[in-house]
């Protein structure tokens, strides 16, 4: 699966298991993309709900691994799903803040199951046209 | 061609790996999977070599496939990565006394009924309620709460593990996330599946379990849920603090000695899940059970032959040592005069079942004494031929629902995916995993089992 946006492009591949890189001209745009994507799966959206995550980590790729692991936590318990998502990055001191404002789906369905965001593969670089995310997922 | 034919020895720069493996299974290896033996191979006080099964492929830290041993007495290390996230992930394998004729023009039912009963796929939540209280009993006591609350088959008692785990080492999202899935399938590879005994290679063997040709039996794969993953996820994280201390070569690889709190928390928390996934399979089977007594009148005659796990680790001892075993997709396999065995496998050995894809076969075992030399371990089924993304686009050249019916494979699965990702053929041959598996000296055939209907998530 290919996903073009307008500045970010998302590719999902994988043998076993779901291995998304997402590429962007910025970091904030980054975690856009990984929220979009994830906003991708789901499948019921009638019943909506805002809510506002804050997650803290040491690097970027340990961020995303966060995001994704709250995502799939979140789905298992509460049946929420992330639909739009308004998101702040911030950098304090090498601690990563990303604070995020999420119109999410209440008894949400997704098209596929997601177990965990693993550090197999994980990177987050910087290229020479921007950015790039790989991280591996379970599914 | 003797046992040795099909085992090799890797030599790498720090370690070494033992690889049961024929030259065509061994060229398919992927050269990930490799340098991840290579890194588990380097692992502080492991006892080389590692041992690699017929199936396996690339993982998280630890390839799939792969079975890794610390000496007790030598400061042993344990590596959430070598349990892998599904904790206790297993098969399990019971009989009936129904014969393919008796089921014929059922299956249809059979599936509509076991899909309503066994939620399966994503967000399908468990039809029993359970408060943090009995989830914390499960945690501690697994099978024995499921007997207890009479949704298990108490005969079933004797052949199951109780593991020494405690609910204080386990997150509140753990426990959140088990509260609403026991007795839930689960989605990617896990199935149940309606079998027929169709080819008996050890006729005293199966005469001993009590198989004969055409009989009905069922398969079970699945393991401890969304509370397995975030296990794993909550105490890796943990141990991935002290990377700069202890340096893995892989993040996913990340450990703790087993003496250290961080050692010992996981390794309670680890146990805790394995309850939760036994009780899981205990319940799961009981469920069908109770389908098969709505249809056909009885289920008098479903009886576990095995249940079998193929992600954690245990304490066991060979040789009058005691080893911490890390199995990651590696079934244990215990012969006679192994571990301590029920009653009624003392002179037998606990069954060994090695499940292949839905259109094709799987099959019964019998282990054997040569099992000492991989730690107990057998292969854990057949691993991927063809990634999920390749066989999704095969797919869409192929009518694999048809091509299932036409060999009289019933199918039904929560997401239409499925069917495609795990079609047949995505997998590599069962037969070529358990022929090396034999003649490496692991195991002996008893049964080839066919699928008739399978479920999916």
């Amino acid at each position: 699966m290919e996903l073009l946006l307008k500045k970010i492009r998302i590719k999902e591949d994988g043998e076993n298991d779901i291995k998304l890189t997402v590429k962007a001209a910025g970091e904030k745009e980054i975690f856009g993309g990984l929220f979009y994507w994830l906003s991708s799966l789901a499948k019921n959206t009638k019943n909506k709900k805002k809510m506002s995550l804050h997650f803290t980590a040491d690097s970027l790729e340990n961020l995303a691994v966060k995001i994704v692991n709250e995502v799939i936590y979140l789905y298992d318990y509460k049946k929420i799903w992330p639909l739009k998502t308004k998101i702040k990055l911030e950098n304090k001191k090498n601690i990563f803040i990303l604070k995020a404002e999420i119109n999410a789906a209440k008894n949400a369905e997704i098209k596929r199951q997601l177990k965990a965001a693993s550090y197999h593969g994980l990177c987050f670089k910087k290229e020479r046209n921007g950015f790039v995310l790989k991280i591996v997922i379970d599914i | 061609m003797n046992e040795k034919d099909y085992i090799r020895t890797l030599k790498f720069q720090k370690g070494e790996a033992e690889i049961y493996a024929d030259n065509e299974l061994f060229s398919s290896f992927e050269t990930s999977a490799l340098k991840q033996l290579e890194n588990v191979s380097s692992l502080p006080n492991i006892e080389l070599p590692v041992k690699a099964m017929p199936d396996l492929h690339c993982g998280y830290g630890f390839p799939i496939g792969c079975v890794a041993a610390f000496d007790l007495n030598k400061e042993p290390i344990i590596s959430p990565g070598g349990i892998g996230y599904d904790i206790n992930c297993g098969v399990r394998f019971l009989k009936t006394d129904l014969e393919v004729k008796d089921i014929k023009g059922k299956e249809s039912k059979i599936l509509s009924e076991l899909f309503s009963a066994v939620p399966c796929g994503a967000g399908k939540e468990s039809k029993l309620k359970i408060s943090f209280h009995d989830l914390k009993k499960i945690l501690e006591t697994g099978v024995d709460w499921v007997f207890e609350k009479q949704l298990g088959d108490f005969k079933n008692k004797d052949f199951l593990e109780v593991f020494e785990g405690q609910y204080q080492s386990v997150s509140k999202k753990a426990l959140e996330r088990g509260s609403r899935q026991l007795g839930t399938l689960g989605g990617g590879n896990h199935f149940l599946e309606i079998q027929k005994v169709e080819e008996i290679f050890d006729k005293e063997a199966a005469d001993f379990l009590g198989l004969r040709k055409d009989l009905i039996s069922v398969c079970i794969h699945t393991g401890s849920r969304g509370l397995g993953h975030q296990i794993c996820c909550d105490w890796l994280e943990e141990m991935r603090k002290d990377s700069n201390k202890y340096r893995p070569p892989d993040s996913q690889l990340s450990y703790a000695p087993l003496n250290s709190l961080k050692g010992a928390g996981y390794f309670s928390a680890m146990n805790a899940a394995a309850n939760f996934a036994a009780a899981n399979r205990e319940i799961i089977s009981y469920q069908t059970a109770k389908v098969f007594e709505k249809i056909f009148g009885k289920s008098d005659g479903f009886s576990l032959i095995t249940d079998i796990s193929h992600n954690m680790a245990k304490i066991e001892k060979i040789k009058e040592k005691k080893f911490l075993i890390h199995r990651k997709g590696a079934a244990c396999s215990y012969p006679y005069g192994s571990v301590s065995l029920p009653q009624k496998y003392q002179t037998f050995g606990f069954p060994v079942i090695v499940p292949g894809d839905m259109g094709r076969y799987s099959f019964l075992c019998k282990p054997l004494i040569n099992c000492e030399k991989t730690f107990y371990s057998c292969p854990h089924g057949a691993g991927r031929a063809i990634s999920r993304t390749k066989a999704l686009k095969e797919s869409k050249k192929r009518d694999i629902r048809k091509e299932l019916a036409e060999s009289g494979v019933f199918f039904k699965a929560e997401n239409s995916d499925t069917l495609a990702e795990e079609m047949p053929y995505a997998y590599k041959d069962a037969q070529k995993i358990v022929s090396v598996t034999e003649n490496a000296g692991l195991a002996s055939k008893i049964a080839k089992l066919k699928p008739l209907a399978v479920i999916k998530g």
